[in-house]
């Protein structure tokens, strides 16, 4: 996946080389992954210390992350780490730098009945007959670029979750907090980071975000890099006015006039960025989560019911033995497993890892591809771990299944295309075969195919997630044979037109089952 | 929108008039063959190594301290058992002989070949070869490649599933160990496969492609199941793991018979051993045996 604008990308190239130039004397780089690609991804958390660096790796740092988060809309990062580690200095550098003083702004929640709101910044409170009354003040939801909300675990949850959310009500009245993006009808949101201190013990009056909270944001575990730095880190401060000398450089190199509101929407409108992932990458994101965040044995049990619906038996199994335990001793340190919202964030961290990658070789590019999804999907369930736990159990489950699914995907006899999924070939060989010989050629192919995968497993890894390509394909058998007669016309259409045909057939009918929804959406697209 | 895959890239994929419908969906269950008291486990951490310049004395030693509840090792349990037990345990400490045995002659009824073509029947678990016969055939003496000769009517009963002391067992083709049809793969049964398969196939090391999908190999295994973790943990440094075979040089018209062994790391699967080597079988005591002992 490759952003084609050469402009955007001359834009971001000028916008991020200007922001590193002008921070480099400000923000130590704190070290915090590093993605090492090969046949397999490896994911290794950092913690602050950075290692020599190598062929196929890339290493992120916190700057990276903050900065490419500006990017992307709705992608809200937390950092929770222990008092004095620099988890407000680097964000403040960075919202400082591209904003200026007015343009961010920073806000300390506190407990108790005094305490600061979220709301606060978007909101005008003045006495009316000696009543207090608070109202949204629409100026100010359009005044700010970026927010960072510190101790967000001290506040109030429904006011901090509407913040995020973009979107205020106060009094009957909403508040939208974005900016326009000019020459268009389209708005860019507001960039929000946010900070806490561990609910812990030498933290007392913090708590722990509840699950709703965690899951509107991507939480990071703020390495301390001091040790690795030491007293390199004593030169950086914050030195004159970074918001002056970053858009100097800017404009210097890339000869854009205007102030941040003109020029910052355009620079980092996400829609520049595709959306999409391709179909390899998300058959992987469906197929590997119900190994890596879920019990991997109910998702097999699950997939083999659907299976069995479809009079097929599974010609594997995945049996409680050592292996089963380890993926299960692991998943012991989840909070919870994946939701619905976290589909997105790993969609959007994949690209997000995609972009630093970009920014690392200087392409400036997004291409996110099965590595950074695996990754993202590393980081994502590290982040749901109960505070105290190690790092790193959960990303080799994920390594598991990259390779689990990696083995499958590259099976020779199926030689399934790369960038594509292995349903998505049986799918659209069939409606190949459908169109040159009927609809009987289109059921054999697609029967061909679910034999062709029914095949014994050599791990747990490659049991789940071929029990969920199978029972997606009986899923698509199913559908087929309740919609014999669409399918019979979508196939008499010539070339594109028949899978055109055949994903209107899906759309029309896909509501008469939510597993049609849930297995065929991603087939299809 | 979908994104179309050009046709050329799954092409493969696509059914054409004519060719075979795939198999049913419902996978054959073979019977399971007799269920003794035996688990991986139990092997692993219980078995006992057999040793005997003599081999069928090798073997009844092995079968005297199993009992008839417990079991000799054969090829698919050495392989799984090695699979599972870390470098230091006692199987991966020395060559075994296995309660395996390859047998090769004329399919004269054509019930797995074109009659008249010879097969391999690889017997898991006891076959033909129980020590008095492995005597008996030393004492008629063994083929030029140091292997027992079997009678006619001894092969065609193979063929039929019924072993000497008239008890039948269930014979497999190639594909039930393909897909995991065999529900005991540690128990007793045989795998029929075409000689010109076996034969056309490397006597030598073998990397872990090639291995993975060496019919001989699946002939010999009985399941899949374990075949990669046992690939990877016997590999040399060159990623090289052995099957070796006397298939190019035996005549298939002399029916007969050989115990495989299991060769020390690397070397791997072993049919090219003699009959009248020394013997070293892993007997496994049925579990709550072993406990207590």
């Amino acid at each position: 996946m490759t952003s084609e604008n050469p402009d955007q990308r001359e834009m971001r190239k000028h916008f991020i080389e200007s922001l590193y130039g002008t921070l480099d004397e400000v923000v130590s780089p704190t070290p915090y992954l590093e993605i090492t690609n090969g046949d397999n991804v490896d994911v290794k958390f950092l913690n602050g210390r950075g290692r020599l660096p190598s062929k196929n790796s890339t290493e992120v740092n916190i700057l990276d992350i903050d900065t490419a988060s500006l990017f992307f809309d709705d992608f809200h990062i937390l950092y929770e780490g222990v008092t004095g580690v620099g988890k407000t200095y680097t964000s403040d550098a960075l919202f400082d730098a591209v904003f200026g003083p007015d343009g961010h702004y920073p806000l300390r929640l506190s407990g108790g009945v005094l305490g600061s709101s979220a709301l606060e910044p978007f909101t005008t409170t003045t006495l009316e007959n000696g009543i207090p009354k608070t109202r949204i003040d629409h100026e100010k939801c359009q005044k700010y670029g970026a927010l960072f909300i510190d101790e967000i675990n001290c506040g109030d949850q429904n006011e901090i979750f509407q913040v995020v959310d973009g979107k205020i009500h106060v009094n009957g009245d909403t508040g939208y907090l974005r900016i326009p993006i000019p020459e268009t009808d389209r708005y860019k949101s507001l960039a929000v980071i946010a900070a806490m201190n561990p609910a812990d013990a030498q933290h007392s009056h913090a708590q722990e975000l509840t699950i709703a909270g965690e899951n509107r944001f991507l939480k990071f575990k703020f390495p301390n890099g001091v040790s690795e730095a030491g007293s390199s880190q004593l030169e950086k401060r914050l030195l004159g006015d970074l918001h002056e000398q970053f858009w100097k450089r800017f404009k210097e190199s890339s000869e854009m006039e205007g102030t941040w509101k003109d020029v910052y929407p355009l620079v980092t409108d996400p829609e520049q960025f595709p959306a999409n992932l391709d179909g390899e990458t998300r058959e992987f994101i469906d197929t590997a989560i119900g190994y890596v965040g879920y019990d991997p044995k109910e998702t097999f049990e699950r997939n083999k019911d659907l299976m069995n619906q479809g009079d097929v038996e599974p010609r594997f199994s995945l049996r409680d033995d050592n292996d089963y335990g380890k993926i299960r001793e692991s998943q012991g340190k989840l909070k919870h497993g994946f939701v619905r919202r976290d589909l997105k964030k790993i969609r959007d961290l994949s690209r997000l890892l995609g972009f630093i990658r970009g920014i690392k070789d200087k392409s400036y590019n997004v291409s996110a591809g099965l590595n950074d999804v695996a990754a993202s999907m590393g980081v994502i369930l590290e982040s749901k771990t109960i505070t105290g736990t190690d790092h790193g159990s959960l990303m080799a489950l994920v390594n598991d299944a990259r390779k689990a699914y990696n083995e499958l995907h590259n099976d020779e006899s199926m030689r399934t295309p790369e960038g594509y999924g292995m349903r998505q070939a049986v799918w659209q060989a069939a409606v190949y075969a459908g169109q040159k010989h009927g609809y009987d050629a289109y059921m054999n192919t697609l029967k061909q195919g679910i034999a062709g995968f029914n095949t014994q497993t050599s791990s747990p890894g490659q049991a789940t997630i071929k029990s969920r390509v199978l029972a997606d394909l009986v899923a698509l058998e199913h559908f087929s044979k309740e919609y014999e007669d669409d399918v019979k016309t979508a196939l008499k259409e010539k070339g594109e037109n028949s899978f055109k045909a055949f994903e209107e057939v899906y759309d029309s009918n896909k509501g008469s089952g939510s597993v049609y929804e849930h297995r065929l959406g991603s087939i299809m697209r | 929108m979908t994104r179309i895959i050009p046709y050329e890239l799954i092409k493969h994929l696509e059914w054409t008039p004519g060719q075979d419908l795939p198999e049913e969906k419902t996978p054959r269950q073979l019977v399971p063959s007799e269920q003794k008291d035996f688990n991986l486990d139990n092997l692993v951490n219980n078995g006992q190594a057999f040793y005997d310049g003599d081999l069928p004395t090798a073997l009844r030693n092995a079968y005297a301290h199993a009992t008839e509840e417990g079991v000799v090792a054969s090829m698919p349990s050495l392989i799984a058992g090695k699979a599972q037990a870390d470098k230091e345990n006692y199987l991966w400490e020395n060559w075994f002989t296995v309660l395996s045995e390859e047998d090769v002659g004329i399919d004269r009824e054509g019930k797995f070949a074109s009659r008249g073509e010879p097969v391999i029947v690889t017997v898991h678990g006891g076959g033909i070869l129980t020590p008095d016969r492995i005597q008996q055939a030393y004492d008629e003496g063994l083929t030029d490649y140091r292997a027992a000769k079997f009678t006619d009517e001894e092969f065609g009963n193979l063929l039929n599933g019924t072993l000497p002391d008239e008890e039948n067992i269930e014979l497999c083709h190639l594909d039930d160990v393909r897909l995991g049809r065999i529900s005991n793969p540690f128990g007793k049964y045989g795998v029929v496969m075409d000689f010109e398969e076996g034969k056309a196939t490397k006597s030598g090391y073998h990397k872990k492609d090639g291995f993975m999908k060496n019919p001989l190999v699946h002939a010999r295994v009985g399941t899949l199941e374990h075949l990669e973790p046992y690939f990877d943990k016997a590999k040399d440094s060159e990623g090289d793991v052995g099957n070796y075979h006397r298939l190019q040089e035996i005549d298939p018209n002399q029916q007969q018979g050989r115990l495989l062994f299991l060769n020390y790391d690397c070397g791997g699967l072993n049919g090219n051993d003699d009959l009248d080597f020394d013997g070293r079988f892993v007997g496994v005591a049925p579990e709550a045996r072993s406990a207590r002992e």
